[in-house]
């Protein structure tokens, strides 16, 4: 079939052995690629036991049928492994260049095996695949390490490289591609260093192959357009001032992390938010491939402490290593951006853990002695140095190198870590955002917003407006939208453009848009039906693998603070989060029992026994 | 009765001359949400989101005296 390249790339960093692979495309249809065909290979080959850093572990990159198209954002893969920080399943997403170039090189994924004795780097020339030595890479930047690689290998080759954090097993460490585009969450990067593989480099010439490519081009001009008219007589906030933008609606709901969580508003926001960002530090913006919204940030700090140029903010590092510090320093935090970007590490992890840091020093729970510094709310020097110290393992970097719950229980107080399945939160309070607490407990992949991004509906109204403070009605919401993204993720699309253009506009999101894009470029047929129950049994694959590995609804938890202690101030003031009554309604909308196992009846629906 | 109005992001550029930060608003007293957006210089076709003192609104959420009324552009996450 026709936007799948029906070819899987297995490689065995043990053996060496190196092998093409047909792919099935009955399974192709049913876990429609990405995201879905990374789970369907770790259920199919890993034991969910396995210790993520071992040699049971596999690293796997898959593409989605609509990356490498010039469907609108057609521009995502995903990294899928079990993950060092969470010991759950993760997928981790990223856009740019690199995923289109391994689309058009002829692979739907990569299953990377065992583990190298000596660090290596795979070069992917097309057809041709060669285990090439990295010694004289480890230990450089993930920028030098893009740099030596394609001047080495073709200079229109794009990578996915760990930097000095990956090779260190920082459990936090990201993949990042095309310099600056990060595959960040739950640690992806320490597996690809534990397999001594430092980077991935990629060419690939080929056109993605369509079933009908007239329909395909008028179905992406039809959506595309959409956009461009609603664009066309305003500033679209996301293109203008990056995602960095958002804090105007997580400060005004009161749910803008602050204090580590104490607090859900931030006096220094506005010093911080997206729009300081373009009008101090902002080059240019930067578009993904296929991507019309450009939400990318070249910028740079001129002079100063923080002097240095490079991509970021992002929202969610403006709140890790901002507010949840106290930090209203925008260059300080750009500062450890770029660090984090350079050094390989997650900013969202890292600036939590930092946050959780200070707080134990403020409670008198960590000495500063033990620190070798001073860690004081809103220090951004000390936010600097610290991350600089966690991606290379120096000094009090080895402890922040084990992220917040592993540091924080090591000090005797982990209801101070802020995370749930050992991941930190992203940059929405529960308390005030009751869906996204939900999400959280129920992502699994540990805390995330992306697996069906409530703030959408609860804080921009997207597509419409569902009060934030109410738990009620979320769990048959959050059900949907988890589905729905996991579309997204599988199909290979960006939910940026997807959320609002690319599923109808009503509260439960059918894919209509998604559906008539894949049939015209597979020929697969989907009705909407089999397409949303395709996105259904991702997420319950996903669960399963959890399951497997010994998770059910004990793990789905949060922090103490988040449902126990009222939130003091700002416009959540007074609530906590009501997880425990959403979950029992939750559970029961998946078909799961009650302790968060899927029922056989919902496995077998969903043709997921076989995995039993 | 009067009301605090915060314009943020490129609504901005609807608040009067001079406004720093918020500016007031006078309406009559039982007003709803709906009713007092036309008292602002916002056009129909800007898509907004409206916090009545940060908490969600409907278009007959009632408003009183001093409450703080809130809109932004729907912003994008990530």
């Amino acid at each position: 079939m026709c936007g799948w390249t029906n070819r899987i790339l297995r490689v065995n960093l043990t053996t060496g052995n190196i092998a093409h692979e047909k792919q099935d495309t009955n399974i192709a249809k049913d876990f429609i690629g990405g995201r879905g065909l990374g789970v369907y290979y770790m259920l199919s080959e890993v034991d969910p036991t396995c210790d993520p850093l071992g040699v049971e572990n596999k690293l796997i990159m898959t593409v989605g049928p609509l990356t490498g198209t010039r469907a609108p954002t057609g521009a995502r893969y995903m990294v899928i492994t079990k993950s060092p920080l969470t010991g759950a399943l993760t997928c981790s997403n990223s856009g740019g260049f690199f995923p289109a170039e391994l689309k058009k090189a002829g692979y739907d994924g990569i299953i990377i095996e065992g583990k190298a004795t000596e660090p290596v780097f795979l070069w992917i020339n097309g057809d041709e695949v060669e285990i090439r030595s990295a010694k004289h890479l480890w230990g450089k930047t993930t920028h030098e390490t893009d740099d030596l690689l394609r001047s080495e290998t073709d200079p229109k080759a794009r990578t996915s490289v760990i930097g000095p954090a990956g090779e260190k097993l920082v459990l936090f460490a990201s993949i990042m591609n095309d310099k600056d585009r990060a595959a960040g969450r739950s640690g992806v990067g320490a597996v690809m260093g534990a397999k001594k593989l430092k980077g991935v480099v990629v060419r690939g010439k080929n056109r993605v192959l369509l079933a009908d490519e007239e329909k395909f081009k008028q179905t992406s001009k039809k959506y595309l357009d959409a956009f461009r008219e609603v664009k066309k007589d305003k500033p679209y906030p996301l293109s203008v001032h990056g995602t960095a933008i958002t804090s105007v609606a997580t400060q005004a709901n009161g749910v803008f992390p602050t204090r580590n969580f104490q607090h859900g508003t931030f006096d220094g926001w506005e010093s911080i938010s997206g729009e300081a960002l373009t009008e101090k530090y902002l080059v240019k913006t930067k578009a993904c491939y296929s991507c019309p919204i450009g939400c990318g940030r070249l910028t740079k700090i001129p002079d100063g402490p923080f002097k240095g140029e490079g991509e970021g903010p992002e929202y969610e590092t403006t709140y890790s290593l901002g507010s949840d510090c106290c930090v209203d320093d925008l260059a300080a935090l750009t500062k450890a951006n770029y660090l984090c970007n350079e050094l390989g590490i997650d900013t969202i992890s890292m600036g939590s853990a930092i946050a959780c840091a200070m707080e134990m020093v403020e409670k008198g729970y960590l000495e500063e002695s033990e620190i070798g510094r001073s860690l004081q709310w809103g220090d951004g020097e000390a936010m600097v140095e610290l991350t600089r110290q966690t991606g290379l393992r120096n000094g009090f970097g080895e402890i922040l190198a084990e992220g917040s719950l592993r540091m924080a229980t090591r000090y005797g107080h982990p209801e101070l870590a802020m995370v749930s399945k050992g991941q930190d939160f992203a940059g929405y309070d529960p308390r005030g955002a009751q869906g996204m607490g939900l999400g959280y407990a129920t992502s699994p992949i540990g805390a995330s917003h992306m697996r069906g991004d409530s703030p959408y509906f609860e804080l921009l109204g997207v597509p419409l407006k569902i009060d934030p403070q109410s738990w009620h009605n979320k769990p048959p919401i959050m059900v949907k939208w988890q589905d729905v993204f996991s579309i997204f993720d599988a199909a290979g699309l960006c939910v940026f453009f997807s959320v609002r253009y690319l599923v109808e506009q009503t509260i439960n999101i059918r894919p209509l848009p998604i559906m008539e894009l894949l049939n015209a470029a597979t020929g697969a047929d989907y009705t909407l039906e089999e397409l949303e129950k395709a996105g259904e049994r991702v997420f319950n694959a996903e669960r399963l693998f959890l399951v497997k590995a010994g998770f059910s609804r004990k793990d789905d938890s949060l922090p103490p603070r988040i449902t126990e202690e009222p939130m003091p101030d700002g416009p959540a003031k007074g609530l906590v989060c009501h997880l425990d009554e959403m979950l029992d309604h939750y559970y029961q909308l998946r078909g799961w029992s009650n302790d968060g196992i899927p029922g056989a009846e919902k496995l077998s629906e969903l043709g997921l026994d076989q995995f039993v | 009765m009067k009301i605090s109005v915060r314009l943020l992001v490129h609504l901005r550029q609807y608040c009067p001359e001079n406004t720093i930060d918020t500016f007031d608003v006078s309406c009559n007293k039982g007003a709803i949400v709906s009713s007092f957006l036309k008292l602002l210089n916002i056009p129909a076709s800007e898509q907004t989101v409206i916090l009545v003192n940060g908490r969600h609104s409907e278009k007959d959420t009632k408003l009183s005296d001093g409450d703080l009324v809130t809109i932004y552009p729907p912003v994008a996450g990530g």
